[in-house]
């Protein structure tokens, strides 16, 4: 099933310019692993990233040191290949964007309680902040309020006023502000960027 | 913490209008040039092609936080990995720059980051087309890249500014706020805004 929920032209703007931080980067990737929709906006982004690099100014470069750099990798060695996630739902796994940041899979996530019907793991990256993943039981709020800046559904039901966010289903900070979203089922389980840590939940 | 926020930028408030209005690609050489070098390993197309993206590729990955050698080993990783895969080009489903640009993106990322999220991203250049084009009613990649690059001539300046901020100097939102003294709505609005006109230009493709 195809996401309903996609990733906004600004966040994928910046996605597109490597200028996310890695925490939102990982969620909107994982969302890519499922959603054509938006693979195929990305394909068109990178296109404009393509046109951009066109205008940008010049730095002078040394030819004879990348000629040498080329001669001695030697010609016709092995292309790098990095498949593309299965662009389907995964019920046992995380996707792959997830599972290669941080080392989970899904019977692997390292849970604790931290409240009533709330579980929490964190996995730190790189550089700047972590994922926050958080398993909520039926009729529990998202935790993280205002500080959530990216939110993926990774499996189960999240309502947000009217609206159903399933699995797949991008949600940014604007989206979740307002009324904190609520679980419908026991299990419901997402990945976070929050704007600042440690938790307060932590 | 946006990526590149504990970086230093080697561009100033001046330096931001640096950016002229395009000098046009040499679009019918390019992929002249991929040919060349994927079929006879020809040093002098390699050079060519070098000349024309390295300088480009290290000028932005130095305005994106990165210092002049490790851009130039990204220009140059850049163009090695353009090589390898150069038999994978197809002119039909992208364009040069396109590819260079996300090869650049990605090996910038994995070097300034350290982080790998990037890997499964990386456009292959048999998937670059989605599997939503339908050959029927796509426009063809090449009318595409004209569309967008029109689009991009017709830009009011403070859009531009915004779309130029992300792509050249990798700025997250809140670094371009900051930059450009407004307020983070407006920024995300002016990126909106540009978004939509180069969507309109290129129809329901964006």
């Amino acid at each position: 099933m195809i996401p309903q929920r996609h990733v906004s032209p600004e966040i994928l703007m910046s996605f597109s310019a490597g200028a996310l931080s890695s925490a939102t980067a990982a969620i909107v990737a994982a969302h890519l692993d499922w959603c054509p929709v938006c693979r195929a906006r990305l394909a068109r982004l990178d296109i404009l990233g393509g046109l951009m690099l066109e205008r940008a100014p010049s730095a002078p470069v040394n030819v004879e040191a990348a000629l040498a750099k080329w001669a001695s990798a030697g010609a016709g060695s092995g292309l790098v290949h990095h498949p593309r996630g299965s662009g389907t739902p995964l019920e046992r796994h995380l996707p792959t964007p997830l599972a290669a940041q941080t080392g989970f899979e899904r019977a692997s996530i390292p849970w604790r309680p931290v409240n009533d019907g709330v579980h929490l793991a964190e996995a730190r990256l790189p550089g700047d902040g972590g994922l926050r993943f958080v398993k909520l039981d039926a009729g529990k709020t998202l935790p993280f309020g205002e500080r959530v800046e990216a939110a993926l559904v990774l499996w189960g039901e999240l309502a947000r006023g009217r609206e159903t966010l399933l699995s797949g289903d991008f949600a940014d900070g604007d989206d979740l502000a307002q009324g904190g979203p609520v679980a419908l089922a026991a299990g419901c389980t997402l990945v976070l960027s929050v704007s600042a840590s440690p938790s307060a939940l932590g | 913490m946006a990526m590149m926020g504990a970086l230093s930028y080697a561009s100033d408030m001046t330096d931001r209008f640096f950016l002229k209005r395009p000098e046009t690609a040499n679009k019918a050489k390019m992929p002249d040039l991929i040919s060349r070098i994927a079929r006879d390993q020809d040093p002098q197309a390699f050079q060519e092609l070098f000349l024309k993206y390295g300088p480009r590729v290290k000028a932005m990955m130095m305005r994106q936080g990165a210092d002049a050698e490790t851009a130039e080993e990204i220009a140059q990783d850049t163009m090695l990995a353009v090589w390898r895969k150069a038999h994978l080009f197809a002119e039909n489903k992208g364009s040069v720059s396109t590819w260079v640009f996300t090869i650049a993106r990605n090996l910038r990322i994995d070097r300034l980051r350290r982080q790998v999220v990037w890997q499964d991203l990386e456009p292959e250049l048999d998937t670059l087309v989605s599997e939503d084009d339908q050959p029927d009613v796509a426009v063809s990649r090449a009318e595409l890249v004209a569309r967008m690059r029109a689009a991009l001539d017709t830009l009011p300046p403070e859009q531009y500014e915004v779309v130029q901020l992300s792509y050249v100097d990798g700025l997250s939102h809140h670094e371009i706020s900051e930059r450009v003294n407004a307020p983070l709505g407006t920024v995300k609005s002016r990126i909106r805004l540009a978004y939509q006109k180069i969507r309109d230009a290129v129809g329901d493709d964006l």
